[in-house]
């Protein structure tokens, strides 16, 4: 199983002001698909409680979004439109609480990717409610007979196979709750971007180095519809904005060598102004020229500075991926932390935190905020490490052994189902330094250990960890800026080349000390529920030893020919 | 007066088109062109012999329906290039040749294969589009050259045909499209229509969905050939299904083409097929169970053209099957892409009062658009009127620039990676009125003992039969067991079957599916119709079966898009002697437990 972050950062100020959330205690007055939905979901869910097997929870959700786009290369608009997508998410459970058809089927690899991929129905774009009731009534139709398709080989396998490690119930009752909030509207200006995409993305084209660049610019505004059969009914919106901007170059010996600089927001004006956002661009050209001749870093073992969001997406690959509940209690995970509740697994003066609930932290705007999780669950904040020591880990509504309860981490991608995932990922320290002094001591620590330098990472893709029992339990970062630190006095150097790579348990009891200033990483996580918005935030870490490898690299030379520019043809002239 | 300003917009727009598109976007190809013939070249290494880039600049709908709601409603404006970049020369080059043992870069060569252009006329941008594309490409096409020379020292090769034959040079510049579409308008049709599928008990499942593509084709290459290919598809289908009382699930279609949206028929003619189309639904529920069967059958008007589109249309293309590193890949690929026509030229393949020819300069016929016309392939090549099959003997095959055993020359039909029918005309000398031909099948049925024969008034279409609501992973797993042997073929469902009793009766039935059809099954073809029936279809359905780059397509995600080329046969009513029915198996689903939703 991969995962990996995709290329997406931000750095800016305020949250957004959302709709006032009312409550009803009954129909009247709630949205058309809400009524459509309850009404349907009590017919169908009355008239199969007849059968031999009846279904004893059922839930109908709607996710309508609603995307517009932008994206240019070196001046010109390479695509601009307009998408809208509704998906309906059933979810019905046939059995009890203890056991039921979610089960999971040991080694049934081929049924786990159907139930995943099968996740998804296209649902009505409008408010068509007649529509709406027969694709209901044929789905569910659907869903129930898998179900308790399912439910007899789940029945079957309890009494063949050996019995699981975890003896948790598979499905856990949250308090019915009602929360009708309005859609959010937003239309944004898409010309206007375009105007702007083609003003930044022009400032790549005098560097003739610069092979390809590319700036896009999407606003995405989402609502989500739930009724599920305990009495919950949850109207809730969200919305994204998202700006990123990158460009690549080939070092000679073929090494790509990409950079980006990306924005987020929950509404315009949380971007940067314009002559911001050029300076971004004024440095990621600077530092790709600065790349392209920068010497390649040997296989190295030694202390490094994480920069904070470096060392935000360390956090959620190795740590946070290992902390979503249901890994604990899937047989064909590697359950790393499942024993270590009570323990110390991260130095005394480190805490995690995951909080769904923050829009913004010290000014910096977070995209791993939502009101409801996708089991429409309240997102809570949860202390998963305390000062060092393991206590919590992300649930959604499937329990795993001491962890019966949800604290609204089910989250996927419209469409399919939904398992705990990360929102907010929040590095506290008490061990903070100022940077010059966590650089002191990084420099001290390159001493003691006899290495003529440190790492300092500053800028980070993404990074992938596997976390199946069937794999090597390891992961890797990718790092895009890496400058050595001498510890002679002699100047930074920039770097190009290195991955960092390592297991998970024997990095943490190396984490030093960290710095003082907070910075986020926003980004995409894309796991088995799809892909969803998070992020991380950290300040910068000073590791004892970090270990890097050369990165994997392409044979292929830079191009032959220099990139084309405007010059005036034979055949033009005699036109 | 609102209906005049409209035209007046589409006019303007369509001048602006005209002079300000082709020029910035084919002035960029060609020089970008000229450049990497003169200078894209490795030191030791020669550089391209050929290079071609063709530019789709398109815009396209996609409006679907479901259970009378519209669920998808698309709108892309796109430009996407596809080039063709050979080194070595016509004799041997990097084509033809597919190294397994990196599989992974065999499908990213194949998506390099289609890259976005930007939107805006941007002389500067698209030529940097075009050289990334090329350099890359040109590399690519240096290391597979090198690797099928290396793989073919090893082996003794049974033919020695050339990779590529010329082409000659041509100026094709067709009168550009306008692409302006009113979605509005399109996805106001398809909601109205799918409405009609509302509150019918006995109707479980309905789609509508239109399929709009206008675009204009780019094209320049090395040989000095340019042009400018118009482009345009409207494809409509209605889809209904249900199920019998014992489970059995009954479905039925209409497709509709037209060469834009404003040529399908009015919408209330389609409202009265609609209705027709649910009539025949409910009657199919009630209808009886039919039992095996083998004997005559009358394939009637659109049966006929899908019997045509799955049958010969795969059979009459010079399909040429890339050489492998590994004979058990070169075992794979022959099995799926060998063509056993190409061995039986100037042989009897059909009966003898049957002869067909393409006609793809051929743009209406009784009024009706032939989708399947066009002024330049893929290649560059201008596609030729060909005879194809002469009273029941092979004479020709449509081929693309690779040469295949018998035919070194291209009669440009090469379109979506591997050549494909273009309009093929079906004629005969046994020909007679429709009620002439039941005649003959009971005559037939008679002769063979037989209670009763079939007519098919309906066969699922291809494109149908891939799509609409399998499970992914069972059609996955159904490509995996590949395609039956080369020497047969597999017809889809019937959706309208008939018994035809020797007292003239006719009775619907259903459950039936066919068997496996000889490709030599076009010999006992017995008398056909007079009348002629027009039918366009897509052919990427028959491509993602019958061509290497139509399963690397099949892999590399649908995202790549691109347009959908069509095909026309313009068919009789044919009946067909030695066809086996079987009856349906497979465990159909219950009923809904649940009633129908009521208003």
């Amino acid at each position: 199983m991969r995962k990996a972050i995709a290329l997406k950062i931000c750095m800016f100020c305020l949250c957004l002001a959302f709709p006032s959330v009312v409550s009803f205690g009954q129909s009247q007055g709630m949205p058309g698909r809400i009524q459509v939905l309850k009404k349907e979901m009590a017919r169908n869910f009355e008239a199969l409680q007849k059968e031999p097997t009846p279904p004893y929870y059922l839930s109908y959700s709607i996710d309508e979004i609603r995307t517009q786009f932008v994206a240019a290369a070196f001046g010109a608009v390479t695509a601009k439109g307009e998408n809208n997508t509704s998906n309906l998410g059933i979810n019905l459970r046939a059995g009890s609480y203890k056991l039921d058809n979610s089960h999971e089927l040991r080694g049934d690899s081929l049924g786990a990717l159907r139930s995943r991929l099968s996740g998804s129905i296209r649902a009505p774009l409008g408010e068509s409610q007649e529509a709406l009731a027969l694709l209901l009534w044929k789905e569910t139709d659907k869903a129930y007979r898998n179900a308790v398709e399912t439910l007899s080989r789940v029945k079957s396998e309890q009494s063949v196979k050996i019995a699981e490690e975890d003896k948790s119930d598979d499905f856990t009752r949250i308090e019915p709750h009602q929360s009708i909030a309005k859609p959010i509207q937003i239309q944004v200006d898409l010309d206007k971007w375009a105007t702007r995409l083609r003003k930044y993305t022009s400032a790549f084209k005098p560097h003739a180095y610069i092979y390809d660049s590319s700036a896009s610019f999407q606003s995405e505004v989402r609502h989500k519809y739930f009724v599920d059969t305990e009495g919950t009914v949850v109207s809730s919106p969200v919305n994204y904005m998202r700006l990123s901007i990158s460009a690549n170059t080939k070092a000679d010996d073929g090494m790509e060598l990409p950079l980006y600089v990306s924005y987020f927001g929950y509404k315009e004006s949380d971007f940067p102004s314009e002559s911001s956002i050029l300076k971004d661009i004024g440095n990621l050209i600077d530092t790709l020229g600065k790349l392209r001749t920068a010497p390649i870093v040997d296989p190295y073992a030694g202390p490094a500075i994480l920069a904070g969001k470096a060392s935000g997406v360390f956090f959620h690959e190795i740590l946070g991926h290992r902390l979503e509940g249901h890994r604990i209690k899937s047989e064909s995970d590697s359950q790393t932390f499942k024993k270590k509740v009570g323990e110390k697994i991260l130095p005394d003066f480190m805490s995690i935190v995951f909080d769904p609930s923050l829009r913004s932290l010290n000014g910096l705007v977070l995209s791993g905020a939502y009101d409801y999780d996708d089991e429409a669950t309240k997102g809570e904040r949860v202390v998963s490490i305390k000062n060092g020591i393991l206590q919590d880990f992300l649930m959604s509504r499937t329990p795993a052994d001491k962890f019966p309860r949800s604290n609204g981490h089910a989250r996927s991608q419209p469409g399919a189902k939904p398992v705990s995932r990360q929102s907010n990922l929040i590095v506290e320290s008490q061990n903070m330094l100022p940077e010059t002094k966590l650089r002191e001591r990084l420099i001290e620590e390159c001493k003691k250990q006899n290495k003529p330098f440190g790492l300092l990472f500053t800028d980070i893709s993404g990074g992938q960890t596997t976390v199946s029992r069937s794999a090597a339990n390891a992961f890797n970062v990718v790092p895009l800026v890496v400058y050595r630190i001498y510890t002679n006095g002699q100047p930074d150097e920039i770097v190009r080349g290195v991955d960092i790579i390592g297991t998970p348990l024997t990095v943490f009891g190396k984490i030093l000390a960290t710095g003082s200033g907070m910075e986020v990483f926003n980004g995409t996580c894309g796991a088995e529920s799809g892909s969803i918005p998070v992020s991380a935030v950290s300040p910068s870490i000073l590791v004892g030893e970090i270990e890097v490898q050369k990165k994997a690299k392409s044979q292929e030379k830079p191009p032959i020919l220099p990139r084309p520019i405007k010059t005036i043809t034979a055949r033009e002239r005699s036109e | 007066m609102l209906r005049s300003i409209f035209l007046t917009a589409l006019f303007l727009v369509y001048q602006c088109g005209a002079f300000a598109q082709n020029k910035v976007i084919l002035n960029a190809m060609k020089d970008e062109l000229a450049r990497s013939m003169e200078q894209l070249k490795l030191e030791k290494e020669a550089g391209p012999y050929y290079v071609s880039y063709l530019l789709q600049d398109a815009h396209t709908l996609r409006i679907t329906a479901d259970y009378g709601a519209i669920t998808v409603n698309t709108d892309n404006r796109y430009r996407m290039l596809k080039l063709d970049l050979r080194v070595g020369s016509y004799a041997q080059d990097n084509s033809n040749f597919v190294s397994l043992a990196n599989l992974a870069g065999l499908i990213s060569t194949a998506s390099a294969g289609s890259v976005r252009i930007p939107i805006d006329d941007d002389y500067d941008v698209i030529r940097t589009q075009l050289w990334q594309a090329s350099d890359r490409a040109y590399k690519s096409a240096l290391e597979t050259l090198n690797k099928k020379k290396a793989s073919l020292q090893n082996t003794v090769q049974t033919d020695s045909l050339p990779d590529f034959s010329k082409g000659e040079t041509l100026s094709s510049l067709g009168t550009e499209n306008s692409l302006v579409l009113q979605r509005d308008q399109w996805s106001g049709l398809v909601d109205q229509l799918s409405k009609l599928f509302l509150n019918q008990p006995g109707i479980q499942r309905s789609k509508v969905d239109l399929n709009v593509q206008v675009a204009n084709i780019y094209y320049v290459n090395s040989e000095g050939t340019t042009g400018i290919e118009p482009f345009s598809v409207a494809r409509l289908t209605v889809a209904a299904a249900t199920q019998a009382q014992d489970g059995m699930p009954i479905q039925n279609f209409r497709t509709y083409t037209a060469a834009r949206p404003e040529n399908l028929p009015e919408r209330a003619a389609l409202g009265r097929d609609i209705q027709s189309l649910m009539s025949e639904i409910l009657a199919a529920r009630n209808a009886p169970v039919a039992e095996e069967y083998s004997g005559p059958v009358l394939f009637e008007a659109q049966a006929s053209g899908e019997l045509f589109s799955q049958g010969f249309g795969n059979l009459l293309v010079a399909r040429k099957s890339p050489t492998a590193d590994s004979p058990q890949t070169n075992a794979m690929l022959g099995r799926f892409l060998e063509n056993p026509f190409v061995n039986k030229l100037n042989l009897k393949v059909a009966s003898n009062f049957l002869s067909l020819k393409a006609t793809p300069s051929l743009k209406t016929y009784n009024q009706k658009a032939l989708l399947g016309s066009y002024g330049l392939d893929d290649e560059g090549i201008r596609p030729q009127d060909t005879s194809l099959i002469e009273n029941g003997i092979l004479k020709n095959l449509l081929s693309s620039r690779a040469p295949v055993k018998g035919i070194s020359q291209s009669n440009g039909h090469a379109r979506g990676g591997s050549p494909a029918a273009s309009v093929i005309q079906v004629t005969s000398t046994n020909k007679k009125p429709y009620t002439q031909l039941k005649e003959d099948l009971i005559h037939a049925v008679k002769e063979e003992g037989l209670p009763f024969g079939y007519v098919v008034r309906g066969l699922t279409p291809t494109a149908e039969a891939f799509g609409g609501d399998a499970d992914i992973i069972d059609s996955l797993l159904a490509t995996q067991q590949g395609p039956p042997e080369p020497t047969q073929f597999k017809l889809t469902k019937p959706c309208s079957i008939f018994r035809l009793y020797p007292d003239g009766k006719e009775e619907l039935v259903r459950g039936l599916e066919f068997g496996s059809i000889s490709i030599n099954a076009f010999k006992n073809i017995l008398a056909t119709s007079d009348d002629e029936f027009v039918y366009n279809y897509p052919v990427s359905a028959l491509n993602v079966l019958g061509s290497l780059s139509g399963i690397l397509n099949l892999l590399g995600a649908s995202a790549s898009g691109g347009l959908e080329n069509s095909a026309t046969v313009i068919t009789p009513s044919m009946l067909m002697g030695g066809i086996d029915l079987k009856k349906s198996t497979g465990a159909y689903p219950k009923l809904p437990i649940v009633s129908y939703p009521s208003k």
